[in-house]
């Protein structure tokens, strides 16, 4: 069943068209990556889906609560990690019990466990990210936007995500928007190839169940645009 | 080494100041008390003087809350639309076009001589547009920095002003605060001066009409003592912790 559906979508910014006919589909439960160079509209998509931007034409239907995660985390740094994950929740006026145990089933899915009274600059780019992870799930999030979670993160900080956004998998639908292709391969189950002026998913492969050698050696073709790449309709 | 030549700096400076006035109180001895003469006289009417910082104190502290509460308001309303953000710039420029005195002749005229209300109006509209400029330079870096992270977390109307507005912008009201309750402790004094029944302005005024010069040096010095405290041991560790995050 599709979650996520973008049919024929068009956006401008500043007077510019970045995205164009953009089709998308994606399952309940499936890793969907999306690919593309540097300001080819990623974000703007992930923005469009997260209902922070408006399309301009098209259609745009999305089944479940949404919980984005920007690149820059987007904490507020006067408050600990814990106080952020919990700040949306009071603002939703729930009681403190069911605060509580949002949190803590949160914090333990993306294993925050023992930092959670750091202050954002305290902690690590990684464990930012899971706590911004952890602020969307605990909202109820069942589907997640990933905007490059893994940019200027070391290689600890980089494997811990990676291994949470794995442990997430099926759980939760997720889009991811990255540059790291090692990390795509291992938690796709599928990726698009946004490319071009105005952009579109112009390919598209299906990863699930592959080894991870073998996804790895499709995305490549995929970024060189080499044979066996499926045209998109 | 930086706090000790921060002290370093003012002990020179307090050193000059007491040269000048002891070399002052040798050339003019009928007008310049001593050093000495000035901080004995004031000694033993420390009860008075304690008693006319504590008004003086008081009055500051009242007005300068009152702007603080009026210029947050203010800045908030001129989120609310452009236009009411052009009144807003428009009244911040035409307030800090106001000098001190008008507002204490002006709050006199109002309030009347033999009440502290004038005072604290005086200290009020000084600290007013030095806070309302922090504020509204706060709250606009706040918009850019946060405002997403607010439309994130559904913080909206009075919830994010109090929890993503405010926090964020303390940086800057702490830091127009110290400007702004420095100006209005020195202002605050010119307007009990003109007329109160209380306070360290009163007190000033008086003794220069009684040609009393060792109460009025040491009531001076007294003020500035003031002042440097409530600088250094309140609004300078308060700027500080408000950093804390950044």
């Amino acid at each position: 069943m599709a979650v996520i559906e973008l049919k024929a979508l068009s956006k401008s910014l500043g007077g510019r068209k970045i995205l164009e006919n953009v089709n998308l589909t994606v399952s309940k439960g499936e890793f969907y990556s999306i690919l593309g160079p540097n300001g080819v509209g990623k974000t703007t998509l992930l923005r469009i889906i997260a209902g922070l931007l408006k399309p301009d034409s098209g259609r745009l239907r999305v089944e479940g609560s949404v919980g984005f995660v920007p690149q820059s985390d987007l904490l507020l740094p006067w408050l600990t990690l814990r106080e952020n994950i919990e700040l949306p929740l009071k603002l939703r006026r729930l009681e403190k019990r069911e605060i509580d145990e949002r949190v803590f089933r949160a914090t333990y899915l993306v294993g925050l466990d023992g930092n959670l009274s750091l202050y954002p600059r305290q902690a690590s780019g990684g464990t930012r990210r899971k706590a911004a992870i952890a602020r969307a799930l605990a909202l109820g999030a069942d589907i997640l936007l990933l905007d490059e979670p893994f940019n200027g993160l070391d290689v600890s900080s980089l494997t811990s995500l990676r291994e949470t956004l794995m442990s997430l998998k099926g759980g939760v639908t997720v889009v991811l928007v990255s540059h790291q292709v090692y990390e795509v391969a291992y938690l796709s189950d599928r990726v698009g190839l946004l490319t071009g002026r105005p952009a579109m998913i112009r390919v598209e492969e299906v990863l699930e169940s592959l080894p991870l050698e073998k996804k790895l050696l499709k995305i490549n073709n995929l970024i060189l645009g080499l044979p066996g790449d499926k045209e998109k309709e | 080494m930086e706090i000790h030549l921060t002290i370093t700096g003012f002990i020179v400076v307090f050193a000059a100041v007491l040269l000048t006035w002891l070399a002052s109180s040798i050339i003019w001895p009928e007008i310049m008390p001593s050093p000495v003469e000035s901080l004995q006289f004031t000694a033993e009417r420390w009860r008075t003087l304690l008693s006319d910082s504590l008004i003086t104190l008081e009055n500051t502290v009242l007005g300068f809350t009152i702007a603080l509460i009026l210029a947050i308001a203010t800045a908030w309303a001129g989120l609310a639309h452009p236009l009411a953000r052009s009144v807003v710039d428009a009244l911040n420029t035409i307030v800090q076009s106001v000098s001190a005195l008008v507002w204490a002749l002006f709050f006199l005229l109002l309030f009347g001589f033999s009440t502290n209300l004038p005072s604290i109006a005086v200290a009020g509209a000084t600290a007013y547009p030095i806070l309302l400029s922090g504020i509204l330079k706060g709250f606009d870096q706040a918009l850019v920095d946060y405002g997403e992270a607010a439309a994130l977390i559904g913080a909206r109307g009075r919830s994010f002003l109090r929890y993503v507005l405010l926090p964020a912008s303390i940086p800057y009201i702490v830091a127009s605060s110290r400007p702004a309750l420095g100006s209005a402790l020195r202002i605050s004094v010119v307007a009990e001066a003109f007329g109160a029944a209380g306070g360290m302005g009163y007190r000033l005024w008086i003794f220069y009409e009684l040609h009393e010069y060792r109460g009025f040096l040491g009531w001076a010095l007294a003020l500035l003592v003031m002042m440097l405290l409530l600088d250094k041991t309140l609004l300078e560790p308060l700027e500080r912790w408000s950093r804390k995050w950044l």
